[in-house]
């Protein structure tokens, strides 16, 4: 799959050219200077020779096969010549050229034309508008970017080519190597996901490093990302997560940005690690490309400097790390060796004047150490600082040991040549502690992700058949809303303990009702255009007698039919008056580019005015219920505050686990909300009391 | 010669659907059926110098009438002709002109359908109000009701029945909420009976007949198609406008139900690819901003109309505003819609033996 895009035996440059001055040039010679070593053919029909080739009028005249074909003619004549790479054959394809979907709606249906012959010759297709592809292995370059990056084990694929552009010239100067470059363009054809299938699979890439402005096929994505973040770190960032920035993605690319919670909570499910800048972005990579993989949060520093060996103490925990005590027999042994004045405490001081060998007897004594997982050591160029030999030092130890190590050689003009030589052993340089901890923080999370158990749903025993009927009837109505009166039959065929309550028509009935359920009730508006019962004083609770039931029924009515002349009122619902517990929000919103958002928050005031919220895509296990309930800031409130009994996890994870269902089970569900479903203390279970839905209104 | 004057108590009742539905009825069953109204109150210019009654052509067309739409019409209320009249001090007897263009419309008819004023006063310093029209005709009228609620609708049908008495062949609710039917019909309905005010129909409140198809939103707003022409006969029934967070858009767009249009600006792509993702039936993009190809394309392949407009999203609103609930039945599917539902909740029966049909 997609092999022909980075090991193919022969390349053809369509639109090859020999002016230095045109894209046709410079992608040849970079095939040429790269390396290259299977078979090129320049394609021009008006050359006899292109940097010592043979050039060819078309791909057709050519007799042996062509594994992979670069287009770099211009727009109109694109569809022409990829038609003919599907008679050759030819199974890969880069168009670099630009000028289709972003160059307005010729562009784009000239984009749409070529999505037509590559289905039709059964081709895959990277581009158009795109810098190429380099494969540092085969080794294949085949951009226009300025040069060939060293080799690693990195494979980058970006949805922009300039930024491709920048990420190469940081990696020529020799911070970073690549496997695997892709700049995906316009993603006419072979999109993230593609990529991430083929790579997941690719021995000489280790992390996988993805510019995203929006992703399509999200939940695919998804699957895929969960498959792949098993063997190897994914790591992400993606751009338009702001209200201006997604605009600005959906006006550079006809694509939507998506929403932030979406990402953030698909990301997480599939194990791909989130980098919020360009930088994170290299520092995560370079630790999971270069050091062994993490097994425990316990950082161990090393340092020859007290204010930066802090700075890494309160980065490190802030990370969410721990900077563990180092076990009795290294301090002993930290002790005898080094200075008095020395720190043996995690973390560990050499002290300014440490030469290589103080450090290296400190380090080797940290890493051994059963309770540390990982080592940062911070070197400040001081005046007898051995800048070399501790970075040879470090490299040596870094190789030796199973644990990573992480450097923080600080500094720029004399730090420099330490740098160098710890790029010789592999051992990533962080210039600030700030720096180092996220890395290794990023580095934990990951671990974590990748020993969970294999996700598998866990159906809950349902009944869908009536929530069917009460569909199909409310459509049938023209509607698209289902308010609390017909909400609870959904609630009750999914399972969820409901109050027993009554539609009443009349004040009469209602009294009748009220009887039936026994005081005190609760009176709500029915009405099926009326979803925020409170906002209109649609709810009445603590309703005690026949009397009050009956001027209930009639404020309520009055009420509803004053703020919302529109609304088709029912009547009301008679409810039992259920006893006090925590009330939580449990919620749902359909993205558009990965399904069903399930929210879980407190309900009321916190959820609106905090924010205070933990998303997950549906349908998701119950041990990610159980992650999204703890992850709430407000969450040591369900724990129980001083002495108070905590809520009823299981009830609140079983909710959320019949929500996950409910919303799987139905997608033409595009918005739900539990408000509140009211936990009782442990043991004690959960009430759904109030629910309203919203249904896809059907296209014509 | 049998004669049927629908009036109605305000504007925008539904007394042309009622007109066009009776008609088309009526030649189903065979009849000759003409048309007349007498008092014209906002000619419309079709051409320069030439006015015209608006409903009075839209019938003669549906219908398919031999006459001329002015030979349908009695007295227009042109400017010169408001002057002239004053507020009732003219000397000039309007009446006296609209009985012999009746005379001549009638000619030849089994079943006239006389469609009267918008209101119980329109005409009265004319002289032409329903009440002067049908004693001076000797017209049975019918008197269409739009529904508000109960109490409006029992003072609209005692306001009609103190206006044309024995004229007052009965009258028709229209537009009542399905979930006010039921009340509606079992307590206004007895009562009004019970004052000898005939009720012959309660015609229940349908969202497709308020609706405003693509193209005459096109025409209202002067706009250019960007997509899909050949859609301008899908109709709209609720609007939202795209002005917000495209994370808030995606909930509120969703929540309306029913035939919607988007109305947002041209240069947000991001609202209208949300919205394309949805059930929308049509976009309309101010600002006169030409949105991405995408948007077009997707348009084109889901068959949604894109329309473009010069004006700012509100004063797209407020066109919209003003037109909207008061176009004709311009679509045969909006006007076999409520064909269909005077058929089902009108007493034909009961009218025919009022006019003494057989």
């Amino acid at each position: 799959m997609l092999e022909n895009f980075f090991q193919p035996d022969s390349v053809a440059v369509i639109g090859a050219s020999r002016d230095p001055e045109k894209l046709g040039f410079a992608v040849l010679n970079n095939l040429k200077e790269g390396g290259y070593e299977g078979r090129l053919y320049p394609i021009n029909p008006k050359a006899e020779e292109i940097l010592g080739l043979k050039a060819y009028e078309s791909v057709l005249d050519i007799e042996d096969p062509v594994g992979l074909a670069i287009i770099v003619v211009p727009s109109k004549i694109v569809p022409h010549v990829l038609r003919e790479c599907g008679e050759k054959g030819i199974s890969a394809v880069v168009i670099i050229t630009a000028g289709f979907r972003e160059a307005g709606r010729e562009g784009l249906e000239r984009e749409r034309e070529l999505l037509d012959i590559a289905k039709e010759y059964d081709l895959r297709v990277i581009g158009p508008n795109c810098l190429g592809v380099i494969d540092t292995d085969t080794p294949l370059n085949a951009t226009f970017a300025a040069g060939m990056p060293p080799s690693g084990p990195i494979a980058f694929m970006s949805q922009s080519g300039a930024l491709g552009t920048a990420v190469l010239d940081i990696a020529m100067a020799g911070r970073i190597g690549f496997s695997k470059f892709v700049s995906l363009g316009n993603k006419a054809d072979v999109s993230e996901t593609d990529l991430l299938k083929a790579w997941g699979e690719d021995p000489s890439s280790r992390v996988i490093l993805i510019y995203v402005e929006g992703l399509p096929d999200g939940q695919e994505f998804m699957r895929v990302a969960r498959d792949v973040t098993r063997n190897k770190p994914v790591v992400a960032i993606k751009s338009g997560v702001t209200k201006s920035g997604s605009r600005a993605v959906s006006s550079h690319t006809g694509s939507l940005a998506g929403s932030e919670e979406a990402y953030v909570a698909a990301f997480k499910q599939a194990g791909v690690t989130r980098a919020g800048s360009m930088e994170q972005v290299f520092d995560y990579a370079l630790g999971f490309a270069y050091q062994p993989l993490l097994r425990g949060n316990r950082v161990g520093i090393v340092t020859n400097a007290g204010g930066p060996g802090i700075l890494a103490t309160d980065a490190v925990e802030r990370a969410g790390l721990e900077i563990p005590r180092l076990s009795g027999e290294t301090v002993q042994a930290l002790k005898e060796y080094l200075p008095g004045a020395a720190s043996a405490a995690n973390p560990v001081d050499v002290l300014g004047d440490a030469l290589a060998d103080r450090y290296e007897h400190a380090i080797k004594l940290v890493l051994d150490d059963s309770n540390v997982d990982s080592v940062i050591v911070i070197v400040t160029p001081q005046a007898m600082t051995e800048i070399e030999s501790t970075a040879h030092v470090v490299g040596q130890l870094s190789q030796e040991s199973d644990k990573p190590v992480l450097a923080c050689f600080m500094g720029e003009s004399r730090i420099d040549a330490g740098i160098r030589i710890l790029r010789e052993y592999d051992v990533p340089n962080y210039p600030f502690p700030e720096r180092v901890a996220p890395a290794l923080a990023a580095m934990e999370s990951y671990r974590r992700e990748k020993d969970r158990p294999v996700f598998e749903p866990e159906p809950c025993e349902v009944c869908q058949p009536p929530v069917r009927e009460l569909f199909s009837q409310v459509r049938e109505q023209g509607r698209v809303s289902i308010g609390d009166a017909e909400a609870r039959e959904v609630l009750e065929a999914y399972g969820f303990p409901v109050p027993e309550s009554y539609l009443a028509e009349t004040p009469e009935e209602a009294v009748e009702m009220a009887e039936r359920i026994g005081y005190p009730v609760v009176l709500k508006i029915a009405s099926p255009d009326i979803l925020h019962k409170t906002d209109v004083g649609g709810v009445k609770l603590n309703v005690n007698s026949p009397g009050d039931v009956r001027d209930a029924f009639d404020l309520i009515v009055y009420r509803a039919s004053r703020y919302v002349p529109d609304a088709r009122v029912w009547g009301c619902l008679v409810q039992e008056m259920v006893r006090e517990g925590r009330e939580i929000l449990v919620g749902m919103n359909r993205d558009p580019q990965f399904g069903p958002l399930v929210a879980f928050g407190l309900g009321g005031i916190y959820v609106e005015a905090l924010r205070d919220v933990a998303f997950r895509i549906a349908p998701f296990s119950q041990e990610e219920a159980r992650e999204m309930i703890g992850e709430i800031r407000s969450y040591p409130l369900l724990a129980g505050v001083r002495g108070e009994s905590p809520a009823d996890h299981e009830a609140m994870v079983d909710a959320l686990m019949r929500v996950s269902q409910l919303v799987t089970d139905f997608p033409e569900i595009v918005e739900l909300d539990i408000n509140p479903l009211t936990v009782f203390d442990e043991g004690q279970g959960a009430v759904a009391i109030d629910m309203r839905l919203v249904l896809e209104s059907e296209s014509s | 010669m049998k004669a049927l004057y629908v009036t109605s108590i305000e504007p925008f009742s539904g007394k042309t659907a009622v007109c066009l539905a009776l008609g088309r009825r009526f030649r189903r069953e065979g009849y000759k059926v003409g048309y007349f109204k007498p008092l014209s109150t906002q000619p419309w210019e079709p051409a320069p110098g030439r006015a015209l009654d608006e409903d009075a052509d839209f019938v003669r067309r549906t219908l398919e009438l031999e006459e001329s739409t002015e030979e349908l019409t009695g007295v227009l209320l042109t400017p010169s002709l408001a002057r002239e009249m004053r507020c009732g001090c003219a000397d000039r007897d309007l009446m006296a002109e609209v009985k012999p263009a009746y005379e001549k419309a009638r000619a030849g008819k089994e079943i006239m359908l006389v469609e009267g004023g918008s209101s119980l006063r329109e005409g009265l310093s004319l002289g032409l109000d329903p009440r002067s029209v049908t004693e001076a005709l000797d017209l049975s009228a019918l008197a269409i009701i739009r529904y508000r609620n109960r109490i409006n609708q029992g003072d609209d049908c005692i306001a009609a029945y103190q206006h044309l008495y024995d004229h007052l062949v009965g009258t028709m609710i229209n537009a009542v909420p399905r979930s006010e039917l039921k009340l509606s019909l079992k307590i206004c309905t007895p009562c009004l009976e019970q004052q000898d005010i005939r009720v012959l129909g309660t015609i229940p409140f349908q969202e497709e007949l308020q609706a405003i198809s693509v193209g005459e939103l096109a025409d209202v707003l002067k706009a250019e198609f960007l997509a899909r022409k050949d859609k301008a006969d899908v109709l709209i029934e609720r609007f939202v406008v795209g002005a917000m967070g495209v994370d808030q858009a995606l909930p509120r767009i969703r929540r309306v139900p029913g035939a919607k249009a988007l109305i947002t600006g041209g240069d947000r792509s991001d609202m209208q690819l949300v919205a394309l993702q949805t059930a929308t039936r049509c976009l309309i993009l101010t600002g006169n901003l030409r949105p991405m190809p995408e948007v077009i394309r997707r348009g084109e392949e889901i068959g949604v109309p894109i329309l473009l407009v010069r004006q700012n999203t509100l004063e797209t609103v407020e066109q919209i505003e003003q037109v909207f609930g008061k176009t004709r039945l311009g679509q045969e599917t909006k006007l076999e819609a409520f064909e269909a539902l005077f058929a089902e909740h009108f007493d034909f029966e009961r009218l025919y033996g009022l006019m003494e049909l057989s």
